[in-house]
């Protein structure tokens, strides 16, 4: 997996580039718009990481113009600016996600690599998490190779929680992804699938827990 | 009618033109007088001459006070009409603040006496408002300037082996990370405008910080638990100093919490929202003292934990919604802090 980093501060992009790269990727760092778009002629990408305080032209336009074109990477925006405005003009000119400076390094991976495990990004047909994985097209989970049997709707909960890896996922996002418009729902549907789920990584000593917030959802994170 | 305060310019109008015309009323009558005597001592027959004193008198006399009120009136009503922008400009003068600083005095409909005044007034307006856009940019400018080293610095300590030494210097920067954001944040509700007439639904602001926070909560070894209201509590204020003040009520309960244990937030329909800890709680006497900006407790003071602008960036965001933001005890010991928002019209 490529990626390309553009980001004008030399030692940040540094560390970026090598957090990165331990995560397993392969990663191009550019410091100007000018050599950003020279780069992205010649090659494809699956993730950009942008930093919109960019000197040498704006790093928004340079936003807008990627967006423009016709199949465009997930592009995670890096700023030092975290007022109202400059937000949404991140998000509307089509930012995927966004850091606010100073961020830390685990956190930039981890959002890098939850744009990379969107559906029809590179890691999003094999979920990982610690020694979990799961196989979105077979819908079978394995731990550590060993396939762990689970229901229907225990996988589709564990697959939106692998996805967002360490953010919440509201119950509500789970209840309206597990069941259609017209389905029967149990108000404690949700609550025992993720209790049995729990139940069965544990047992197969999976290194990742899901968390509950009650009130809110749940996520899933990888143990230290 | 204030017809007679004696220092407005209408006041003093109306007495000096009121003595003005008494006087020449009294004087034109005089002349009237002596000068219709005058002509009827050319008539012979004493019956015709008092008839014609006593008809001219009859005819011409009234006519002084007709004058002299329709006079007085124009003149009310020119100061009125010409002043009526005046008080305009002052009205609009009243709502300048540092966050209202596009404000200008309406030049038109100015006598042309007064425009000259009120120009000079709007372009001091002018200057001010470019001093305050020079204080907001600082403000942007010194948050780029001073994240970009701190981030270097943060990502520079995450990239070295984990030793005693350098997890402390890593807590270190994180701390200096959170000041500089809160210090940006009192700065910004110091000197920039703030939208506060959104339509905010309070459960669905908490209920967002709540899941935004309980990831590093956990980290942290804490956790965070929402308790929503039935349905929307929709209150009017600005949604992004709402999240705020919101997360730092949340972030003051985990730093105040015992590790293991749960921080409860909880939205009530009457637009209050409540967090309590289970924490040592706030003692009585600092119940004021909490909310005031770079106060800190004894022990949070010599553990160089906190800058104490947490809370009081949660009062300032209270107060310009026209909100509370008060402590208590919580029912299981601990500390429950409420914000409390006027609800909007619409709901309740």
């Amino acid at each position: 997996m490529r990626l390309l980093v553009i980001e004008d501060e030399q030692r940040i992009a540094d560390l970026v580039a090598d957090a990165l790269r331990q995560a397993g990727l392969t990663v191009d760092a550019v410091g100007t718009v000018a050599d950003a778009e020279a780069v992205l002629l010649s090659t494809v990408y699956d993730a950009v990481v942008l930093d919109l305080g960019l000197p040498n032209g704006d790093g928004l336009r340079l936003l807008t113009d990627l967006r423009r074109r016709p199949e465009t990477p997930p592009v995670l925006v890096l700023t030092a600016r975290d007022t109202v405005e400059d937000r949404v003009a991140g998000l509307d000119a089509g930012a995927d996600d966004y850091l606010i400076k100073p961020f830390a390094m685990v956190e930039l991976v981890a959002r890098v690599k939850a744009l990379l495990r969107r559906p029809g990004g590179p890691l999003g047909v094999r979920l990982e998490a610690g020694n979990v994985a799961l196989d979105t097209v077979g819908r079978d989970v394995q731990v550590e190779g060993r396939v762990v049997a689970l229901a229907r709707q225990e996988v589709a909960i564990l697959e939106h929680l692998m996805r967002r890896l360490g953010r919440v996922v509201p119950k509500a996002v789970l209840e309206e992804k597990l069941y259609g418009m017209g389905d029967e729902l149990e108000s404690n549907a949700i609550p025992v699938h993720v209790h049995h789920l729990r139940r069965k990584l544990m047992d197969a000593q999976a290194n990742c827990a899901i968390h509950t917030v009650r009130g809110i959802g749940y996520f899933l994170e990888e143990s230290r | 009618m204030r017809l007679l305060q004696p220092h407005s310019l209408e006041g003093k109008l109306v007495i000096r033109l009121g003595a003005l015309m008494l006087a020449s009323m009294a004087l034109g009558f005089v002349a009237l007088l002596i000068y219709s005597h005058e002509a009827a001592e050319k008539i012979a027959d004493e019956a015709l001459k008092d008839a014609i004193v006593s008809d001219f008198l009859r005819d011409a006399a009234w006519a002084f006070p007709l004058v002299a009120v329709a006079l007085l009136a124009v003149a009310v009503w020119t100061i009125r009409t010409s002043l009526r922008p005046v008080r305009d400009a002052s009205e609009n003068a009243a709502r300048i603040t540092p966050g209202e600083t596009g404000v200008r005095l309406p030049v038109v409909g100015l006598p042309s006496e007064l425009a000259p005044l009120v120009a000079a007034v709007n372009e001091a307006l002018d200057r001010l408002e470019k001093g305050f856009e020079i204080q907001r940019q600082f403000t942007a400018d010194a948050a780029h300037e001073l994240r970009t080293p701190l981030s270097i610095l943060t990502a520079g300590l995450e990239a070295l082996p984990s030793t005693t030494e350098i997890d402390r210097l890593r807590q270190d920067a994180e701390r200096m990370n959170r000041l500089v954001a809160q210090l940006l944040r009192v700065a910004r509700l110091d000197a920039q405008p703030m939208d506060l007439n959104q339509t905010v639904d309070l459960g669905e602001v908490a209920g967002r910080v709540v899941e935004h926070i309980a990831p590093w909560a956990a980290r942290n070894g804490r956790s965070v638990a929402f308790e929503p209201a039935e349905r929307p509590v929709p209150v009017i204020g600005n949604p992004d100093a709402l999240t705020d003040a919101i997360r730092n009520l949340v972030e003051n309960a985990i730093a105040h919490s015992p590790p293991g244990e749960e921080v409860v937030v909880a939205v009530d329909p009457q637009g209050v929202v409540s967090v309590s800890d289970r924490g040592p709680g706030v003692p009585p006497e600092h119940r004021e003292k909490v909310f005031e900006r770079f106060w800190r407790s004894r022990e949070r003071r010599s553990s160089g934990q906190g800058a104490g602008l947490g809370l009081s960036i949660v009062a300032e965001i209270a107060r310009v919604h026209a909100g509370r933001v008060a402590v208590t005890d919580a029912p299981d010991g601990g500390a429950c802090f409420t914000l409390s928002l006027p609800p909007s019209a619409g709901a309740a």
